[in-house]
């Protein structure tokens, strides 16, 4: 049909399938800031319009519902180049972290502020009510719109004071803007989706609908006899290769479990088969036609069944070690089944598939029989952690293009040199015929830490020499990716009368699910990043990680340390209850502090040997402090309804700033024939300020004009060689090298300016804006480049160093929470949260506090909330945003509150330590300690839901 | 995929495409029939509807007549609508939805889970659709697929509650309730003439709770536990992803006891 309507100021006319999804048909008018996070569900709100001037979901319509109407982008926002006051908000905020649902957000207050020119804060959660967002944590939109309303009554409105860290230094510790911010806000192409080209074929998977089967029979005859269909791929004609999905440095202490696809399936929504076409609903119809027996097979979905005995084995082909096979390997590939794929141990890991067994380890320091000896108390509780998703709003995606006798992946990673690893591996091509750049990430938290469909794709544009476009479905996103694992972590602790730690004990085991990606690495981070909070002479833990069918798990932002540290939190509390000394006072006692050596750390390697390691900075003596006058700990709050409970909880949480001895983060910068500076890291910007820390790095260093410093990231052919942002890297790593790498170059350019003024490079210095003074003449950069770059100069001036370290430096933090107990119906409700993080020095402090928002509303959601729920089938039963359970901002704390407390770690670049993660490991013990405090109940499992409380409250 | 679509001018040529096209839906906002196309279940012929269906709202004698299609935004902004319906369009936790969805739309969908269902069975409203007047409660029990043209809202006469809960603010409500209370002065406990308690979330349709109804003007439910018993007793939902029996039941009884409580002390 045709369609007449006003598409930001301009009629446009158009025949159209009047069915068509009007996201797709805006996408096939170049407007690429109007996105799918929800497949429809009308949820997520990075669909967001303004349709005849009022905020609509473009996923939730159809292109004929458009006929006479006015639909609104932002790019009615922005005149020319410059952003309208709204976007400019939104970065002077601090909003703009992955970007992807930013244009969507400046609409809802552009709304917002139409309405009600001077908005309350209920005001502006209405206005946003619509609008997830994983990564911010929402608290700075209120910011945002205070400005913008400020700055919409005010044209001078000068922008007012933030807390500044980083002493005397121009850029570091002080807002600057983002470097990736006013692109993301204004909607340009950013993503993987954005860089398709017409012609790309679509790739689409065809999913088990059973939790455990081999497929006896499949026949894809009719699916490759369709019209538009390019491939289909089942285990029948792609490599037999058995790898890891998991980013990590290689050799991974993941084992190599599972092939591109295999003759077994190990979870609902496991891999069956892959089909190319021309387009996407050619693609669609054709999964409709592969035809599959399967054999189903019982299925197992937790440690319990996993170890009973006569549990069906997830993985019973061949075992074998690349290093340190186990003498008995001969007797555990005794009887293997000959048509299953291999597992393949990089080293030993502890592992035995032969018992459901991915992964085991233990260790300890001190005698803890002793410890527990000599307690007067013992504390000896189990707490049970669930399945979580990432829910990252950009669903996962990739697009790969053969070139030549080579192949460019534009991926949305976290890693792209491991995936660049990992795609060459399976594709049995040498690295160096392989490309990625990542582009923007609109989340990933961990999820695309994993290579989960960018080597299926690869395999399918290598193959068929077809560009291949893949993305996930909303529901994919929930059976087919990477998800956090459950835990159940029995914690004994042992203490004296005083509260005296005498022993402590953890005994964590893990249900992987299909596949084996940080089997180990999760599991065992849960205990590294949560003892070492302690001090105590006697420890001791095991780890045990079960193979199972739900469906794979990996890494999730906190890796292992939410549930390591809610199980150990949670238990100190019930310590000090059964002891009658108040939480505070026994964390007091008994914790980590600046000078100590984490001895615990000798037997916590994470794959390789450990070493003990000294505690060179720790804000916990501020944080706790600050924290406890904040929420005035001690004083017992009354609600005046019987009904309504209330409590306050406390916690201390720490993480790893990268993991020294395995990383390496590696950076590149050039000087340009104007003086400028292009810098070229390894990092992976997911969205965090990782480049705007590079920027920063250099510029400080150079004493640079910061709009004179570009980063380029994250391209495989372009930028040196970076382990990829994990871990908590991202700052230390990365950053670190960015760091040396403008160290380096100093070097070079006061080498380069002494030879010009006929001086000595110790004579020289450089003042802002990068002019080199102490010679017969000051020289700025532009001269100098020309100098160096003419046809009688030494070269351009390049400088590439490297950041690797064996020095520690953990962030720590102490969160403190008031909640408010509905006895009558279960609900919990967040009054007060405020996180108190030590991250060092930070380096971008409005991005460190949104990442401390948004990590500490994430953990909120996994406590109370969110949860994977299964039926009898193994099959997972919630697959969509809202019944799986993220939180909103109309779930955020009344009063939500970070304060950065800085320290200066003697190792981190400028004193900076990470801030990425450690603030997702608050929220479960912190919640959990109030709830106690309010009505004397323990929630010793997620998530803390109305039904569980009511069930532990004894009321159904 | 919507394969067919259609926009009748008016309301003949509607009911002529409906008969020669029974599987269509009619299609208002689109919050519905345009949802989750993942799940293929977007119907394959809609009948649009726009240009024969009016929004707005107005007050004709002691009712307001609500067109059909006027969005649940509108009503949540109204101040001429009942409160309790004002309260339960703003129920609905997302802006974008409530600019979208339709009054007319969410009857005629008749989701079991819609917070305005049991508002407007509890205010006695009345759907006019092309085909006569249907009292909503019937057009909801009976599965009427009339197309509504707009909805008729007596201003009530006592006392209306509305309850919602759910797990998180936008998650899929547990509890979706209306209590109403309709007083005759000169009446034993407080004038109380009628009670109607309609109730979501725990059936395939909302549903009447009568015998708590007669309970309540009988006088029989002398306090908040006596009610939470009757509720407890007429209500028999099914576990799903939201919840248990034990809870879906408890949490019900609690939250529509505290409603009838709350509108016996507004008569008082």
């Amino acid at each position: 049909m045709i369609i007449t309507f006003t598409l930001d100021g301009n009629s446009r006319t158009i025949d159209v399938k009047p069915g068509l999804n009007a996201v797709k048909l805006l996408k096939n008018l170049n407007i690429d800031s109007v996105r799918n996070s929800d497949d429809g569900h009308g949820f997520a709100g990075s669909d967001t319009i303004l349709l005849d001037g009022r905020i609509i979901g473009a996923n939730l319509l159809i292109a004929a519902q458009l006929d006479g109407r006015d639909v609104k982008t932002v790019n009615s926002l922005r005149k020319g180049r410059k952003l309208s006051v709204v976007q400019q908000a939104l970065i002077d905020a601090g909003c703009v972290q992955s970007g992807y649902n930013t244009p969507a957000a400046a609409l809802m207050i552009v709304d917002l502020i139409e309405r009600i020119p001077a908005p309350s804060r209920a005001d502006v959660q209405d206005a946003l009510s619509g609008l997830f967002n994983r990564a911010t944590g929402y608290e700075q939109f209120f910011e945002a719109v205070r400005i913008a309303v400020a700055k919409t009554h005010d044209t001078e409105y000068a922008m007012p004071q933030v807390p500044e860290f980083g002493g005397n230094a121009r850029y570091i510790g002080k807002r600057v803007t983002k470097v990736d911010a006013l692109r993301l806000v204004a909607g340009e192409k950013a993503f993987v989706e954005d860089r398709v080209e017409s012609g790309a074929c679509i790739m689409k998977v065809l999913r088990s609908p059973h939790a455990h089967a081999n497929i006896k029979r499949i026949d894809t005859a009719a699916a490759e006899a369709l019209d538009g269909v390019v491939a289909v791929f089942t285990h029948a004609n792609v490599p037999r290769k058995p790898y890891s999905q998991a980013g990590q440095g290689f050799p991974e202490p993941s084992p190599y479990d599972r092939v591109l696809i295999d003759n077994k399936v190990r979870h609902h929504g496991d891999r069956v088969a892959a089909v190319v076409a021309e387009d996407e609903e050619t693609a669609i119809a054709a999964l409709d036609l592969i035809e599959v027996d399967y054999e189903v097979l019982p299925h197992i979905m937790d440690w319990d069944e996993a170890k009973a005995e006569g549990a069906p084995l997830i993985h019973d082909g061949p075992i074998e070690y690349v290093a340190g096979a186990p003498d008995n390997l001969d007797e555990l590939n005794a009887g293997v089944n000959p048509e299953e794929s291999s597992v393949i141990y990089q080293f030993p890991i502890g592992g035995n598939p032969r018992k459901n067994i991915a992964s085991y380890v233990e260790g300890g320091i001190g005698d803890v029989e002793k410890g527990f000896g000599e307690a007067d108390v013992i504390i000896d509780k189990s707490y049970e952690t669930t399945q979580i998703q990432c829910t990252p709003l950009e669903m996962h995606t990739t697009y790969v293009k053969p070139e030549g006798d080579r192949i460019v992946i534009h991926a949305s990673t976290q890693v792209p040199y491991h995936l660049r690893r990992i795609v060459a591996g399976q594709l049995g091509i040498p690295e160096n015929k392989v490309r990625v750049i990542k582009e923007r990430v609109g989340g990933g938290y961990g999820s695309k830490q994993d290579v989960l469909l960018d080597e299926l794709a690869a395999w399918a544009a290598w193959t068929t020499a077809r560009p291949v476009f893949h993305q996930y479905t909303r529901e994919e996103e929930f059976i087919s990716c990477s998800t956090r694992k459950p835990m159940r972590i029995r914690v004994k602790l042992g203490a004296k009368k005083d509260g005296k730690l005498t022993a402590m004990q953890m005994n964590v085991e893990s249900n992987q699910g299909a596949y084996g990606a940080h089997t180990l690495t999760v599991p065992m981070n849960g205990v590294s990043k949560s003892l070492p909070l302690f001090l105590c002479d006697n420890v001791w833990f095991d780890v045990t990680s079960y193979y199972s069918n739900i469906p794979a798990t990996g890494a999730y932002q906190g890796y292992g340390a939410p549930k390591g540290n809610y199980a150990l939190q949670m238990a100190v509390k019930e310590l000090a209850v059964e002891l009658g000394i108040d939480h505070y006072d026994l964390v007091e006692k008994n914790r980590v502090r600046k000078g100590v050596m984490l001895e615990i750390l000798r037997c916590l390697g994470e794959g390789r040997e450990g070493t003990p390691a000294p505690v060179d900075s720790c804000g916990l003596d501020e944080a706790l402090e600050k924290g406890a006058r904040l929420i005035e700990w001690g004083k017992k709050e009354e609600s005046g309804d019987p009904d309504i409970k209330i409590g306050k909880g406390m916690c201390t949480l720490q993480q790893g700033s990268g993991l020294p001895g395995l990383d390496q983060g590696n950076c590149t910068v050039k000087m340009l024939g104007d003086g400028t500076f292009v810098v070229q890291s390894g990092g992976a910007d997911l969205g965090t300020g990782l480049d705007t820390v590079s920027a920063k790095m250099v510029a400080e260093i150079l004493k640079a004009d910061i709009a004179n410093v570009t980063v380029q990231s994250g391209d495989t052919d372009a930028a040196p060689f970076d382990t990829g942002a994990y871990a908590s890297s991202g700052t230390y790593f990365s950053g670190g090298a960015s760091r040396n790498a403008a160290v380096k170059i100093r070097e070079k350019i006061l080498i380069e300016a002494a030879a010009v003024l006929e001086t000595t490079p110790e004579k020289l210095d450089i003042e802002f804006p990068g002019v080199i003074v102490g010679g017969r003449e000051n020289l700025d950069f532009a001269k100098l480049a020309w100098h160096t770059q003419g046809g009688e100069g030494s070269g351009q001036i390049v400088a590439t160093a490297s950041f690797t370290t064996d020095e520690f430096s953990f962030p720590y933090g102490a969160h403190f929470c008031q909640v408010a107990v509905n006895t009558r119906t279960g609900k919990v409700k967040v009054q007060k949260y405020y996180a108190l993080q030590d991250c060092g020095t930070p380096i971008n402090p409005e991005y460190a506090k949104g990442q401390v928002f948004g990590a500490v509303l994430k953990s909120i959601g996994h406590a109370m909330y969110e949860e994977m729920l299964f039926d009898e089938k193994g099959r997972c039963v919630n697959t969509d945003l809202q019944s799986y359970g993220v939180p909103m901002i109309g779930d955020i704390p009344d009063d939500f509150r970070v304060e950065l407390v800085e320290t200066d770690d003697p190792h981190g670049p400028f004193g900076a330590k990470s801030i990425s993660e450690i603030s997702v490991n608050g929220a479960a013990p912190v919640l959990a300690n109030a709830i106690h405090d309010a009505c004397g109940i323990w929630m010793r499992k997620w998530p803390f839901s109305p039904e569980n409380v009511l069930r532990e409250l004894g009321e159904i | 995929m919507i394969e067919k679509y259609y926009r009748p001018s008016d309301l003949r040529q509607a009911a002529v495409l409906k008969s020669e096209n029974p599987n269509a839906v009619y299609l208002a906002g689109g919050t519905q029939v345009n949802r989750a196309p993942a799940e293929r279940r977007i119907p394959e012929e809609v009948i649009d509807i726009r240009d024969i269906v009016s929004a707005g709202i107005k007050k004709e004698g002691t009712d307001v007549v609500i067109g059909a299609l006027t969005t649940l935004q509108d009503l949540a902004d109204s101040s001429i609508i009942p409160a309790a319906l004002k309260e339960a369009a703003g129920f609905i936790p997302t802006r974008s939805i409530r600019n979208q969805a339709s009054i007319g739309g969410n009857i005629g969908a008749g989701r079991p889970d819609s917070f305005l269902i049991p508002v407007l069975i509890a205010l006695a409203a009345e759907a006019r659709t092309a085909e006569g007047n249907i009292p909503v409660e019937d057009y909801i029990r009976d599965g009427h697929k009339e197309l509504i043209l707009d909805v008729h809202v007596p201003l009530p006469v006592g006392a209306c509650i509305v309850v919602k809960e759910s797990r998180s603010h936008v998650a899929l409500p547990v509890v979706s309730a209306a209590v109403s209370l309709t007083v005759d002065e000169g009446l034993p406990n407080y004038g109380l003439s009628g009670a109607c308690v309609a109730v979501g979330c725990v059936a395939a349709k909302t549903i009447r709770l009568t015998e708590v109804e007669q309970a309540i003007v009988s006088g029989n439910l002398k306090t908040g536990k006596d009610v939470e018993a009757a509720v407890s007793d007429a209500i028999n939902p099914k576990a799903d992803i939201l919840g248990s029996v034990e809870y879906k039941t408890h949490i019900n009884s609690v939250v529509i006891a505290d409603a009838v409580i709350r509108c016996l002390e507004a008569l008082a």
